[in-house]
């Protein structure tokens, strides 16, 4: 097997890996904090319905999600773009996972914020957008990078419906060479060579953006 | 009780700062020191009780806090002393029992009834802005500057342009001392600068009373200093105070009045010499004699 060649082949499917991990983390980034608003309301009216979404997207697998877009909307709406569907579908299950973060991040802020805040006369959405939000911001950064880098490994599950990312050439790549263990060792580098720079930007953010913020030890 | 000069135009800015309370000395005016007169309070609370599931944190507490008046509140931990203070700004809600700001009745609706009928959570704000906060933690923001940390509720809660609120907050910095901490963030200062900058953050929105949460139980003893200092030129320009604190000698110096709190009930109140050095209630004593050993 040509290396070389090798490579060249599934680094062409690179574009479509990172459109995927990203366009699923943007919608999850974006719609998970509304959702976590409504997670923490006071009304049941709100959590109730927020709860229930959270724990059934999150407990189906994200495999069976991409299926069920794929084949069920698809048979509504007409054929999907199978990138467009591991978007859809995986930006879906994000959207859970994503508030579920925020939930946390927004209670590990201390409660002493939202007193002090209270206390000064601010109604509790001005607490949430000047206060709240910006600390828990701050605090949600390790888990989402986490939860970022475990959607660019599970932007592999779009394979199953063809949409060219990585993994399906390298599963392409392999039917036609046999060679499947060189195959997937140099897929399993591109992914890292995408998760490490990531891992490194979360950090450096979490650093620059935490840094006024980290309790000076008494 | 009169302050020697201080060399260091802190009372100046203090008066500069503030200058709605400047002009008076609080105790010339000041109808009687106990707070029984029969000019209104600048607050009242009337029977309030706080429950947490079956244990009473507050038991029916009334007192009156007159206008300029200092009171100290001092008792065990558990006794309800800052559950008390903050249900006087409803950051917690009571169970029974009123609150009265200048005679007025505030948090909760006139009900013939007798039931008690909270305000919705939204409206709490407008009441808050006008009891200034001061908490044992501090509690600024760490993403904001000390200015912004000073700036923020002037301009959500107050409506103050960006200009006005600023000018103010350098005047009140000066009062306290920090002037040249203005743009700093609050990681990078000392707990009593902290504290210093709270104090500033709760005086910025005018309120017509501040509550003292044992703001110098997480100081250094020689830090806390700067804290009561401020305190006490704060009493002595005239704010209403109430002050949770296990700062004996400065409830004695500053105070008018030292209530005991033990059970989430008021076991003794008096002047500050009578309370303190002669107390009548047995458990008063025996509190007073373990913080002072």
């Amino acid at each position: 097997m040509n290396w070389g060649e090798a490579a060249r082949i599934l680094a062409l499917g690179l574009p479509n890996t990172v459109v995927i991990t990203l366009g699923a983390f943007a919608i999850g980034l974006v719609l998970g904090l509304p959702l976590a608003l409504a997670r923490l309301s006071r009304w049941s009216a709100l959590n109730g319905p927020a709860t229930i979404f959270i724990e059934i997207v999150r407990g189906i697998p994200p495999l069976a999600w991409i299926f069920v877009t794929f084949y069920g909307v698809g048979k509504v709406v007409g054929r999907l773009d199978p990138v467009f569907t591991a978007i859809a579908s995986l930006g879906f299950v994000a959207i859970a996972y994503m508030a579920e973060i925020y939930r946390a991040a927004l209670q590990s802020v201390s409660p002493g914020q939202l007193a002090a805040g209270r206390a000064i006369g601010l109604g509790d959405g001005s607490v949430l957008v000047h206060i709240l939000l910006p600390q828990a911001a701050v605090l949600a950064i390790p888990s989402a990078a986490t939860y970022c880098i475990g959607l660019l490994k599970e932007s592999a599950l779009a394979s199953v419906i063809g949409a060219g990312e990585i993994t399906y050439r390298a599963m392409l790549l392999t039917d036609r060479t046999l060679h499947g263990l060189d195959v997937f060792a140099i897929a399993a580098v591109l992914y890292v060579a995408l998760s490490v720079p990531l891992a490194i930007f979360a950090r450096w953010a979490g650093r620059r953006f935490g840094a006024h913020f980290r309790r000076r030890t008494a | 009780m009169a302050q020697p000069a201080r060399g260091d135009g802190l009372d100046e800015a203090f008066d500069r700062a503030l200058p709605a309370c400047a002009d008076q000395d609080p105790r010339a005016t000041l109808p009687s020191r106990d707070g029984t007169s029969s000019e209104v309070p600048c607050l009242r609370v009337e029977g309030l009780t706080k429950r947490y599931g079956p244990s009473v944190v507050l038991d029916g507490v009334t007192l009156n806090v007159a206008k300029g008046e200092v009171l100290a509140v001092i008792g065990p931990s558990g006794s309800g002393k800052s559950t008390l203070l903050r249900c006087l700004n409803y950051l917690e809600l009571p169970e029974a029992g009123r609150v009265y700001l200048n005679g007025e009745l505030v948090g909760q609706d006139q009900d013939p009834g007798g039931e008690m009928r909270l305000w919705r959570a939204g409206q709490f704000a407008p009441l808050r802005r006008q009891i200034g906060m001061v908490f044992q933690q501090f509690n600024l923001f760490p993403h904001l500057r000390v200015d912004e940390n000073i700036m923020l509720g002037q301009i959500k809660a107050l409506g103050r342009s960006r200009k006005e609120a600023y000018d103010r907050t350098a005047r009140l910095l000066a009062s306290v001392g920090l002037e040249h901490k203005i743009h700093a963030r609050p990681i990078e200062l000392s707990g009593g600068e902290q504290q210093r900058v709270a104090i500033a953050r709760a005086l910025a929105l005018d309120p017509q009373a501040m509550l003292f949460d044992e703001p110098t139980s997480a100081l250094d003893p020689e830090i806390r200093r700067e804290v009561l200092n401020v305190m006490q030129r704060l009493a002595e320009q005239g704010m209403t105070m109430i002050v949770v604190s296990h700062e004996l000698r400065f409830a004695e110096r500053v105070s008018n009045r030292v209530l005991f709190m033990a059970q989430g009930r008021v076991q003794e109140e008096g002047p500050p010499a009578q309370v303190l050095r002669n107390p009548v209630n047995s458990r008063t004593r025996q509190f007073i004699e373990a913080l002072e050993t």
